[in-house]
């Protein structure tokens, strides 16, 4: 599987990493290509056209929501 | 794509995935340690009879409350105790929880005799609180205070009489008996612990940071139309930046300063420097822009290593504030983060709303929720009026 790739505002390049649904929307996790320790967390949007947007999460709450998502869902790796 | 591309795109994503588990693993620990530290530092507070107990004084359920934090056990200790219920907790409750439990072990710090009058009325608090666990703090000052030479160590400030209560030393009159008495009163808890309440939400070793700014903040402001400063400060600026600050009236023994001093100072410095010229201004001005830049990790760096800095032969003890002249990049080298450093993720939007702390080394991430480690900071998106303007359509490549 080929790994999905996309420039974020910082022009820079991040590898889609991990998918969240919630509240029906699709959040993305990306990892920076450069430094994998970066992580951010996008939301997907569909405007009028159409066309899917990433977007940036609207209030501090929705990310907050989002890490505690994938705390849940990753919570079982913990070592 | 090949097999064999599609073969090395899919360990480098289990990789990339391994670490954000990692960080979400970290954040995750963090937040039960957080629970874990409210349960007993409430539990502190609310047994009047630990809080008004020498260490050698407590029962064996009492001593092992405190030795859940001396041997780092809390976390475990908490979350068997209580089911797995704290680990559940929302992040949003455990902020609040955690701006609790700090204003709770604040005020068990306080009701044991902790604070004393600095400098010119600045309040301070043990260094112990900065360096390590605030189990080690309160600890230390349970199993001193029967002998009072905590309190007495810093005799200038405070000494306690027969019962306990504290004294403070009528040399500091001014500014200094201001503080005392909000302080006897409890006003000045209020003020400290309402500015933490307001602007302060911490997670791990930023909190100490985090409280610090908050607690000499407030007292600063307590303060602020009579900023009695002794003209015998004299400052040094050592290699890696760090603001030293040499005081005279017995305090030039670098084993006596710490960094809550030097912080409480660099902040005095704020209002010192008023008198300088333009240059050694903006240099100033410089040195506590990187050394804002720096303040994780000199929150990292443990008191030794400051007092071996301070030992070095090339530090120069006598300089003053034209010394800061001397500053060159040789020996004003920034640390990059270290890789290997906890993670931590602090949120400290509370005080600035989502106003992003740019990473360090890249400004370009300031506009984007990453948090990394290098940062040790979640970082939070300014949210423009037109949000969508930077939408970026979701054209996802292979690579």
């Amino acid at each position: 599987m080929e790994l999905d790739v996309m420039k974020l505002e910082d022009n820079q390049e991040y590898a889609i990493i991990d998918t969240i649904e919630m509240n029906n929307n699709k959040y993305l996790v990306f990892s920076n290509i450069e430094d994998e320790m970066k992580n951010c967390i996008r939301k997907v949007i569909t405007k009028d056209d159409g066309q899917e947007y990433v977007v940036r999460l609207d209030t501090e709450k929705e990310l907050e929501l989002v890490i505690e998502k994938l705390i849940e869902k990753h919570k079982g790796e913990f070592k | 794509m090949n097999n064999r591309g599609n073969e090395i795109d899919r360990i480098r994503r289990d990789r990339m995935k391994k670490k954000l588990i990692e960080q979400l693993s970290n954040l995750y620990g963090t937040l039960i340690s957080l629970s874990a530290i409210e349960e007993i530092a409430e539990k502190i507070l609310r047994d009047s009879k630990i809080k008004n107990k020498d260490y050698g004084q407590m029962s064996e359920n009492e001593k092992k409350i405190i030795s859940y934090y001396v041997q780092g056990q809390f976390t475990k200790e908490a979350s068997v105790k209580n089911g797995q219920n704290n680990v559940e907790l929302p992040i949003a409750t455990v902020k609040k929880i955690c701006k609790k439990s700090l204003a709770v072990i604040l005020s068990s710090l306080i009701i044991a005799g902790v604070t004393f009058i600095g400098y010119h009325g600045y309040i301070s608090i043990k260094n112990q609180i900065l360096y390590g666990d605030v189990s080690d703090a309160i600890v230390k000052i349970l199993n001193e205070k029967d002998t009072g030479s905590i309190l007495n160590r810093n005799s200038t400030y405070v000494t306690l009489d027969e019962e306990g209560n504290p004294i403070f030393d009528i040399n500091y009159k001014g500014v200094a008996n201001d503080i005392i008495k909000v302080a006897r009163n409890g006003n000045l808890f209020d003020v400290v612990i309402r500015k933490i309440f307001d602007e302060c939400i911490v997670y791990n070793t930023n909190e100490r940071l985090i409280i610090m700014d908050n607690v000499i903040e407030a007292v600063r402001k307590a303060v602020q139309d009579k900023p009695e400063i002794p003209d015998d400060i004299k400052v040094k600026v050592d290699r890696q930046g760090f603001l030293y600050y040499l005081l005279g009236s017995g305090y030039d023994n670098p084993k006596d300063y710490d960094v809550l001093v030097a912080i409480i100072h660099y902040y005095e410095n704020k209002l010192r420097y008023r008198g300088l010229d333009a240059e050694d201004r903006a240099l100033i001005d410089d040195l506590l822009a990187e050394y804002e830049k720096s303040k994780t990790e000199l929150y990292e760096t443990n008191l030794d290593d400051l007092n071996d800095l301070a030992n070095d032969s090339t530090y120069d003890k006598s300089s003053t504030y034209s010394a800061l002249n001397a500053y060159s990049e040789d020996d004003y080298t920034l640390r990059s983060p270290d890789e290997s450093s906890t993670y931590g993720v602090s949120n400290s939007y509370g005080k600035d709303d989502y106003t992003l702390q740019a990473p360090a080394e890249s400004s370009t991430h300031s506009e984007s929720n990453i948090y990394s480690e290098d940062d040790y900071t979640l970082q939070y998106p300014e949210y423009p009026d037109e949000s969508q303007n930077d939408d970026y359509q979701m054209k996802v490549g292979g690579r």
